[in-house]
């Protein structure tokens, strides 16, 4: 398959059309689940490329995916989740985010059982995040100040034990029992984060409701109740009434990008309905200043579906035999 | 020691002005890459469709083009850790907490603590607590020295300039089949807009080489094709002596870095590819620890004068 452009191309990202002339990495997408020949825009070069990624996120949308095909796809889940959950063991839950995802599609090796222990390496997204919006929030303040604002306001809502009326964060505590070396490495990666994504997005283009971070969206399946999905996405903004998400991952594209891509997409709407189903879902990669764009439409939904629900049995099958 | 005025021309050194940073051309990194697609598209064909991603990495390119039978040695054999390489990652550690909070406690214990935390991913912390207590003794104090020359030529670095520390640049090319990836010490400097406005820092505990500068050359390459715009001065600091090797990227430059690691990458996929590497006998030989079971029809003398990197041939084989 080859690479196509969407019609209503932004103007800012016309010199593209001659830069990704073959779309290499898009020709790995033949064999991933997702097979409808859905318009998608490959960046990788662009200057200033804040405003052509904000162009691509904010672009108008093309046609709606009605709630009976949600509920079709809900009810194909409740079916076929229990058969092939089967394998997981009884009393442990399966989260099933996007980077389990993309490893069961890419790399099952990296699916077996494993307790997730913080460390500044896989904080860095959470602290990160938290740091852009403040600093979205205070017009102009730097990320790298706004990240170090972060982590002190942290220590002193640990210090106050939840009584300041603060929500601690998920990572707040493990943070504040570091020590100072390790929390500046802390501070170093999620800088590093915040002040890539603060220089990819022309802020000034988004309105009010615009949320950063966030929370995720879950569904879990009422059929197999140890089976949950985790939706996420770095930034929620609406074109026309209807929401759009842009998603950042690291290192670069591999095959199951419009499985990524459609994932968090297909959780919002099994959990919170066709209304808060993003009608596009923009990729970013900032390792590689890849951006890919995917219209969230019915077969885009129904391939995610199946996509998820391959996931479940590869991961099942690889922690059962892994047991 | 070094007065506040120092340090804050270094950072100027870096920075420079808005004079000193070239329009950025919006069709050079597009033909950077095209260059680069068209370059390894026919020896990407060797590869066996399900061999995994061939990684491109400036020690990759520096070993490959020196000798590809030694590259592929260093690749297939585990690191051997040494003194220099753990001073090189403590200093790299230390370094990072510096441009991050701006101060220094305890050098040793808190570059260890810091890699611990992030996975002691290079093993220098589990090889240093294995060390004898007069090797840690020396590194510390060794570190001890860099840190202090560290923190008299440098300043905080202001929020304002987005400092960025280890940030990680990957060029997936022929489909992801080559994946071109690096991490730089240091980078200042927002995303780039009319003017070039970026600089990166690569920080270094030995002595001064060539292909430090050759290793820049290769970030700004793949700066340029991940954001569109290459840096506008790429910099390297030894902390042993407290020297900035400070340069301006020019298109040449990016182009010479381009041909460099486009050769390089050639003879990598033949590699990757099965075909025989060939020997390249060369000053360096004798560090060389695939020696012993080296097929080359001849090494390079034994107890000659070490050349050093310069020695490299100046034409590599992939362009012959």
């Amino acid at each position: 398959m080859s690479t196509t452009f969407a019609p209503d191309l932004p103007a800012s990202a016309e010199p593209l059309r001659g830069i990704l002339r073959s779309a290499p990495l898009g020709a790995a997408v033949s064999t991933a689940p997702l097979v409808t020949p859905v318009p998608i825009v490959g960046m990788s070069v662009t200057v200033p490329r804040a405003a052509a990624v904000t162009d691509l996120l904010l672009s108008p949308l093309g046609a709606c995916v009605h709630d009976s095909a949600v509920t079709v796809i809900r009810s194909r889940l409740l079916r076929d989740f229990p058969r092939v959950a089967q394998g997981l063991r009884t009393g442990v839950e399966l989260h099933l985010g996007s980077y389990l995802l993309r490893s069961a599609l890419g790399r099952p090796d990296r699916c077996s059982e494993t307790e997730f222990i913080p460390n500044p390496l896989n904080c860095r997204r959470a602290i990160g995040l938290a740091g852009l919006a403040r600093s979205i929030k205070n017009h102009g303040l730097p990320p790298a100040a706004a990240v170090a604002n972060l982590l002190t306001d942290t220590l002193v809502d640990v210090e106050a034990g939840g009584h300041n009326g603060s929500r601690l964060a998920w990572w707040a505590r493990w943070y504040s029992k570091q020590e100072p070396a390790v929390r500046a490495v802390v501070q170093a990666e999620a800088t590093t984060w915040a002040t890539e994504m603060y220089g990819t997005i022309d802020w000034s283009r988004f309105g009010r409701r615009t949320v950063v971070g966030g929370p995720d969206d879950w569904w879990r399946c009422p059929t197999a109740r140890h089976v949950a999905l985790q939706g996420r996405a770095e930034i929620r903004t609406w074109v026309g009434g209807r929401q759009v998400q842009l998603v950042v991952s690291s290192g670069y594209p591999t095959v199951s990008w419009r499985a990524e891509l459609a994932f968090p997409a297909l959780v919002a709407a099994l959990g919170r309905g066709i209304r808060a189903t993003p009608a596009r879902v923009v990729g970013l990669w900032p390792d590689t200043g890849q951006v890919r764009v995917l219209p969230i439409d019915l077969s885009t939904l129904n391939d995610a579906a199946e996509g998820v629900t391959h996931a479940v049995g590869v991961i099942a099958a690889i922690r059962s035999a892994g047991r | 020691m070094r007065s506040a005025q120092s340090a804050s021309s270094l950072v100027h050194r870096l920075r420079g002005t808005g004079n000193d940073r070239p329009t950025v051309d919006r069709t050079l990194a597009g033909g950077l890459r095209d260059w680069l697609e068209d370059g390894v598209a026919e020896v990407v064909a060797l590869l066996s469709p399900d061999a995994p991603p061939v990684r491109v990495s400036a020690s990759a390119i520096t070993q490959v083009l020196a000798c590809e039978a030694h590259q592929v040695v260093e690749a297939s054999t585990e690191r051997t850790m040494t003194p220099e390489l753990a001073l090189g990652s403590l200093v790299d550690a230390a370094f990072r907490q510096w441009a991050t909070v701006g101060h220094l406690e305890n050098p040793l214990t808190d570059a260890i603590a810091a890699m611990d935390a992030a996975g002691d991913a290079s093993g220098t912390a589990a090889w240093l607590r294995a060390q004898p207590k007069a090797t840690r003794q020396k590194l510390d104090e060794d570190l001890k020295s860099h840190a202090a020359r560290i923190s008299e030529d440098w300043t905080a670095l202001s929020p304002a300039w987005y400092p960025r520390t280890q940030e990680r640049f990957v060029a997936p090319i022929a489909g992801g089949r080559v994946v071109l990836s690096g991490v730089v010490d240091l980078a200042l400097g927002a995303p780039p807009h009319e003017r070039a406005s970026v600089c990166i820092v690569e920080v270094k505990s030995d002595k001064r080489r060539i292909d430090h500068r050759h290793d820049l050359h290769y970030y700004s390459l793949l700066e340029a094709l991940r954001s569109g715009a290459s840096p506008f001065r790429v910099a390297t600091y030894y902390s042993s002596t407290g020297e900035l090797d400070v340069e301006n990227i020019s298109e040449e430059l990016l182009i010479a870095a381009l041909l460099r690691t486009l050769d390089a990458t050639v003879l990598l996929c033949r590699v990757a590819a099965g075909i025989e590497p060939d020997g390249d006998p060369n000053p360096m030989c004798s560090k060389c620890t695939g020696l012993a079971g080296c097929a080359s029809d001849f090494q390079y003398p034994i107890g000659s004068v070490s050349l050093g990197s310069d020695s490299r041939p100046l034409v590599s084989r992939a362009s012959q």
